[in-house]
């Protein structure tokens, strides 16, 4: 269960989340649906470890989210060593967990469809194989917990088909999945609760997306707050 | 740690040819200068010698002479090897095997106090960035927490497995410079400049050389790394460099004012980097002492001020 509770956060003098509240119980796909610059992504990275928040707490399985060893995510652009494989930049990576840990390269390469190209160079990538890579290295460990910042960025129709089963394939196993996502219909069609972030606030929560029209409800804030193009 | 290690021979693979052009320049410049100064010193010994030592002579004996203690009157043979600031001439004493393999001993000697202080920093800034830095500013860091290290361990291991690729191989060109400027050891050397004469230890300033190399680099990696947190393409490679010459340059032309002269530790002191840099440069006054505890202090307000500013970046 991931219980984030009352999260603060600024850079400087701008807050950016203020007081932001989420619960994502196991199974559950759960959709963060906000406008570019409205705080999903350092939400994320504070729930994951690679920000600290200023204020309250992210807890997964009574424990510190930030600690658990149970998370992978799949946050911002990947970055990779483009001299290296693909196969080698996971590899590297797997190194750094205890050996008891280890996570299986060659399967995670297998499910997100690279186990071809594994050996070509980072470099030589095409944007939707990069975005392939980095969901296999969010993967690779099995997590309990797996956070997604915007996956379907720059991929093709059929990889973003072959991404929502595997985020269906993790969740049916007991997985917990967090993503956010400025593709509000395609997030519609995976997630079994949605909330919608609003210049660092939740400003929309439901455990029922598909009876919702979530693009109008977005629509619908975004035009209340005046976050829309300025 | 031994994983990280393992990441940078990686990357070292997919740099090779860029580390092999920087050794090879590298290495280059270390022949060059040997075969430089080793001539260098040897037409000194045939031309300028007998006027510098005269005049020399006459300085020390009006200067060194301390009337607290006569046994200080300088000798022959005591004093044998001089560096005058002014001119940058390094000299020997004593004429008689001056040339039977003295010359290489005082190159290496030179380069190591002169060359290395203004070389390290350098090349540490390019090491530094080449891993550490990019490590952060790349965001390589960020793929690092899949495995749960914390932040610190993910630093820590980052700073240290770049530093340490950087640092070996570089106290080994430290240490073959060390022992073959070693028959120098023995002899005292003196430092002449303007008004003020002083006698110092020939390994005393190798040492000093050689602390400030490993200090200088380390706090350029700390520096680059800190920096690399500001995301500014470029800034953590340029500002250390620019920081660097531009506090030389400036010691150097007020050095170069007889009245100001006193002034280039202050200033030195003003910038880490070029400090450190100064202290080797100048080598071995003994006020290079205080200069690098000034810079030390200097770098630790740096660092404090950074670590402020970026010290709690995300990437």
């Amino acid at each position: 269960m991931l219980q984030v509770q009352d999260i603060h956060k600024s850079y400087g003098k701008n807050l950016v989340l203020k007081g932001v509240s989420l619960e994502a119980a196991p199974g559950q796909v759960v959709g963060l649906i906000g406008a570019n610059g409205c705080g999903k992504s350092t939400l994320l990275k504070i729930i994951v470890g690679l920000a600290p928040a200023d204020e309250g707490t992210c807890q997964f399985n009574g424990q510190e989210s930030a600690t658990s060893t149970e998370v992978g995510f799949m946050i911002e652009e990947p970055s990779f060593y483009p001299n290296l494989s693909g196969y080698e930049n996971l590899s590297l990576i797997a190194s750094l967990f205890p050996p008891d840990r280890r996570p299986d390269v060659d399967w995670a390469l297998e499910k997100v469809g690279l186990s071809e190209r594994k050996k070509d160079k980072y470099r030589t990538y095409s944007l939707g194989m990069k975005q392939r890579l980095h969901f296999a290295l969010a993967i690779m460990s099995k997590p309990s917990l797996l956070i997604l910042d915007e996956p379907f960025n720059g991929i093709d129709p059929v990889t973003v088909i072959a991404f929502e089963e595997l985020i269906g394939e993790f969740a049916k196993q007991g997985a917990t999945v967090l993503i956010s996502s400025h593709g509000i219909r395609e997030l519609q069609a995976i997630v079994d609760k949605a909330y919608i972030l609003d210049s660092g606030v939740i400003a929309y929560k439901t455990d029922k997306p598909h009876e919702v029209d979530l693009f109008a409800v977005f629509k619908d804030i975004v035009a209340r707050s005046g976050a829309g193009l300025r | 740690m031994k994983a990280f290690l393992r990441l940078r021979l990686a990357q070292l693979k997919g740099r090779y040819p860029y580390l092999l052009f920087a050794l090879s320049v590298l290495l280059l410049i270390i022949v060059f200068a040997c075969v430089y100064y080793g001539r260098h010193v040897e037409s000194l010994t045939k031309g300028d010698l007998a006027e510098s030592l005269s005049f020399y002579e006459q300085q020390l004996a009006d200067k060194l002479v301390d009337p607290q203690s006569p046994q200080d009157i300088m000798t022959a043979g005591k004093y044998r090897f001089f560096l005058d600031t002014q001119t940058a001439k390094w000299m020997y004493w004593d004429p008689l095997y001056l040339l039977s393999g003295q010359a290489y001993s005082s190159a290496c000697y030179k380069l190591l106090v002169i060359v290395m202080p203004l070389l390290t920093p350098v090349v540490a800034v390019f090491f530094a960035y080449a891993f550490f830095g990019e490590d952060i500013a790349s965001g390589y860091c960020r793929e690092y927490f899949h495995s749960r290290l914390s932040r610190r361990q993910v630093f820590r291991a980052s700073f240290f497995s770049s530093f340490g690729l950087f640092v070996v191989p570089w106290l080994l060109v430290l240490l073959f410079l060390f022992l073959s400027a070693s028959p120098m050891f023995g002899i005292k050397l003196l430092c002449v400049n303007l008004d003020s004469t002083s006698a110092y230890s020939a390994l005393e300033g190798a040492a000093f050389a050689v602390i400030s190399c490993l200090i200088s680099a380390f706090l350029n990696f700390a520096l680059v790394g800190f920096l690399a947190f500001s995301r500014v393409n470029g800034l953590p490679v340029v500002l250390p460099i620019v920081l660097f010459y531009m506090m030389v340059m400036l010691a150097m032309l007020w050095q170069s004012v007889p009245r100001f002269s006193y002034a280039m530790p202050l200033i030195g002191a003003s910038v880490p980097l070029a400090s450190l840099l100064v202290s080797g440069l100048s080598g071995v006054y003994w006020g290079s002492w205080l200069n690098l505890l000034a810079a030390l202090l200097l770098a630790l307000v740096c660092y404090g001020l950074l670590r402020r500013r970026y010290g709690e970046g995300t990437f």
